[in-house]
């Protein structure tokens, strides 16, 4: 009876711990999104008066998925989301690895290399039309001046604007990775190479055998952690291309954001941002089932 | 609990202090001009130098009537947003708001902003105002809607022709023109004309420009081809000129007409003789060519030629000729002003109209226009003094020729598909023809059961 009422005590004193944050958080999430839901189920236009009453149930969604313009915009952000975090991953092992093994100036690189990621993604985008601007840019002048082999001009072709929205997210986020690899490198018990090295593996050997293999729960976390992350890119393509040239670099945010800002179809935009919410969210069920089984 | 409702008293009171600020309680006073003083007039304006030069005058204004003038700058594309947020929400924040005309309808219909009449037909307070003085056709862009006027005009704008006239009066360019033509370097009468002005002047770097070898390439047209209104309203005036239009007669869709199509396939092969990164430019970007002397002619907004002609902003101050672009099929030119509006929930609405009546005051109209500013009153292009101005002339000429772009509350949406179907186009995703069609498509979806637009 005694170990019963400590429970049902240390539920209500639980409870009472929580209440706080889930007070907060209903406010902060819970209610947004169901009034999010709540009016992607209605037609509401402010260029319509009286729209915010019309009812039309599921018929964005419908919409939705004849809209030629949003699965573009999809295959966009998930090639975008792809190609960075991929190449974010291989840049930043290979930063880890020369990090791990020149401990010389080790602390000032890694507080030199996070610099990108402190820089607002915004600020970055204008530094970047900035740096790349064809006419007065730094970037076009030392292309012409080494009469080098790259396009001066890097938001005229749809391709090479997408990729250079990629280097630019590249540009910020690798060093991040870089640093969570280190951390990861560094936990790596020393026997794991001294048995790999008696055995007669060579550099190559262990790095595919032994680090890669402990590494990889790291790796697939950040990687997974990251793609999320990037799913929700805005600043940089909005201010750097305007999703242009033609809707090249208009990713899924940026298409909700046109919606809803520039269009003014909020309920559009709204079951937008519940289908972007339901990826997001299985995403994290994939990222908690990861974490549970490698725990 | 004692303790926490002493907390939550001294916190409404702290609350009280601070968010009051500033007191909204009108002082009252014997003057006509006073009666509004002490009171808080909240604007909302874009971020650009129009703004700017009225801000400078706002504190006269301030001083005449005891108000205090909050202007809140916003870029572009931001004020919309801000000012239909502000709409919505209904809690007057904002007394008087600045708006490009095209969003006239939208605001008028949903009820946004209220109609000036009541105001107008009131007794004058400010010295110099003149209710009678004024280009109709500006304030009818600007302000009517269906026989009610909401709104005066504000920053007007219109396109014409800049050209280098240096260069078009070097002799060595002339002679190799007429050489490579077989006409005369001019002003161009025709789009074929304006075609070869571009083909000519495009030279790579190290090539003679007026006898000096060129230390970076030279252009010879600027233009926008961003996905952006900067690239719409530029096109706007091909469209029109190739007797092209939105609308035909009847208000049903004409964007896939074939003259549309040859004005937008013109406008793509022209990008030809631009500078590089067309699809990155915008009406910024286009000014910024301008002031650095990289290219030869443009269509551009007459706004921009004051910072084209100030010596701190420009290389070129004085090189360029003012006129207007090839007539084609028909003359025209792209109206481009803001309104001022006094939204519905504005909470000082008497204070937002004298500050109106202040802005729209002779001696406030005229040091704007000094300034770079085109003002609404037709007193003022008859004012001889303002002739010395380089793109006077040329502007009140663009202004007698301007064309409007629809004012529905539509407009919004088919200009975004515009800007979608126009930048497809130069970036050579979609033909011309393939983007009018969409356009038209589009248009039709957008606009069920609102065709034929017979009121724009």
């Amino acid at each position: 009876m005694m170990k019963k009422s400590n429970l049902i005590n240390d539920r209500k004193l639980a409870f009472r711990f929580h209440f706080p944050a889930f007070f907060v958080l209903l406010f902060i999430t819970l209610i947004p999104l169901l009034y999010t839901f709540r009016l992607s189920l209605f037609n509401y236009q402010l260029s319509i008066p009286g729209s915010d009453k019309e009812f039309i149930g599921l018929a964005n969604y419908i919409e939705l998925i004849h809209d030629a313009e949003f699965f573009k915009s999809i295959g966009i952000t998930l090639l975008y989301v792809f190609v960075s975090v991929f190449v974010e991953i291989v840049i930043g092992i290979i930063i880890a690895l020369i990090l791990n093994k020149i401990p010389f100036m080790r602390r000032i690189f890694t507080s030199a290399i996070l610099i990108p990621m402190m820089i607002a993604p915004l600020v970055i985008g204008l530094m970047f039309s900035f740096f790349t601007n064809p006419q007065f840019g730094l970037y076009s002048y030392i292309v012409n001046y080494f009469e080098l082999p790259l396009p001066t001009v890097l938001t005229d072709k749809p391709a090479i604007a997408l990729v250079t929205l990629m280097i630019m997210d590249i540009w910020e986020w690798a060093p991040y990775m870089a640093l969570v690899f280190l951390s990861g490198l560094q936990s790596i018990e020393g026997e794991f190479y001294e048995a790999a090295e008696i055995d007669g593996a060579n550099g190559r050997q262990i790095f595919w055998k032994v680090t890669i293999p402990l590494m990889k729960p790291i790796i697939a976390v950040s990687g997974l952690l990251r793609a999320m992350e990037c799913l929700k890119e805005f600043d940089k393509p909005y201010i750097f291309t305007g999703g242009g040239p033609g809707n090249a670099t208009e990713v899924i945010d940026l298409f909700t954001y046109k919606q809803a800002f520039t269009q003014f179809r909020f309920s559009y935009a709204s079951a937008l941002c519940v289908v972007l919410f339901i990826t997001l969210i299985v995403l994290g069920v994939f990222y908690e089932k990861f974490t549970m089984k490698e725990n | 609990m004692k303790k926490a409702l002493v907390f939550l008293l001294v916190l409404t009171i702290g609350f009280q202090a601070f968010a009051g600020g500033k007191s909204e309680t009108a002082v009252v006073s014997d003057d006509p001009v006073m009666q509004y003083a002490g009171t808080t007039l909240n604007l909302i304006m874009e971020q650009n130098a129009t703004t700017d030069a009225i801000e400078a005058l706002v504190p006269q204004f301030e001083e005449l009537t005891g108000i205090d003038v909050v202007i809140e700058k916003a870029p572009y594309d931001d004020v919309i947003q801000k000012e239909t947020l502000a709409f919505v929400s209904g809690q007057g924040a904002y007394d008087l708001i600045s708006a490009p005309y095209e969003y006239l309808g939208n605001m008028v219909v949903n009820g946004y902003i209220q109609s000036i009449e009541p105001f107008l037909e009131g007794e004058s307070l400010i010295e110099g105002f003149d209710k009678n003085d004024r280009i109709e056709a500006l304030w009818a862009a600007c302000g009517d809607w269906e026989g009610t006027l909401y709104g005066t005009p504000e920053n007007l704008c219109t396109m014409f022709y800049a050209y280098r006239k240096d260069l078009f009066e070097n002799e060595t360019e002339k002679a190799d023109f007429l050489a490579k033509y077989g006409y005369e370097l001019a002003i161009p009468t025709t789009w074929q004309q304006y075609r070869d002005i571009a083909e000519f002047f495009t030279r790579e770097k190290g090539e003679l420009l007026a006898g000096e070898p060129l230390a970076q390439a030279f252009y010879g047209v600027s233009m926008s081809g961003k996905r952006h209104q900067a690239t719409v309203f530029e096109w706007m005036n091909y469209m029109w000129s190739f007797g092209g239009n939105i609308f035909d007669e009847e208000g049903n869709i004409a964007i896939d007409d074939a003259k549309t199509i040859e004005a937008l396939q013109y406008y793509v092969d022209l990008t030809e003789f631009a500078p590089p990164g067309v699809s990155s430019k915008t009406w910024d970007e286009q000014t910024t060519e301008l002031q650095q002397g990289i290219v030869a002619q443009a269509i551009c907004f007459n706004d921009c030629t004051p910072s084209i002609e100030n010596p701190d902003e420009s290389l070129m101050v004085g090189k360029y000729g003012y006129a207007q672009y090839p007539a084609g099929e028909k003359q025209t030119s792209h109206f481009g002003g803001w309104g001022y509006y006094i939204p519905t929930d504005a909470k000082n609405p008497e204070a937002a109209w004298l500050f109106l009546e202040w802005f729209l005051s002779y001696d406030v109209q005229r040091n704007l226009a000094e300034n770079g500013f085109f003002p609404s009153l037709a007193s003022l292009y008859d004012d001889e003094s303002l002739n010395s101005i380089p793109y006077w002339e040329a502007s009140k000429v663009a202004f007698e020729n301007s064309t409007s772009r629809p004012r529905i509350p539509q407009w919004n949406s088919m200009c975004e598909v515009m800007q979608l179907e126009i930048s497809m186009a130069i970036a050579g995703e979609e033909t011309a023809e393939q983007a009018c069609r969409n356009m038209a498509a589009e248009f039709n979806e957008i606009l069920a059961g609102a065709l034929p637009v017979t009121y724009q």
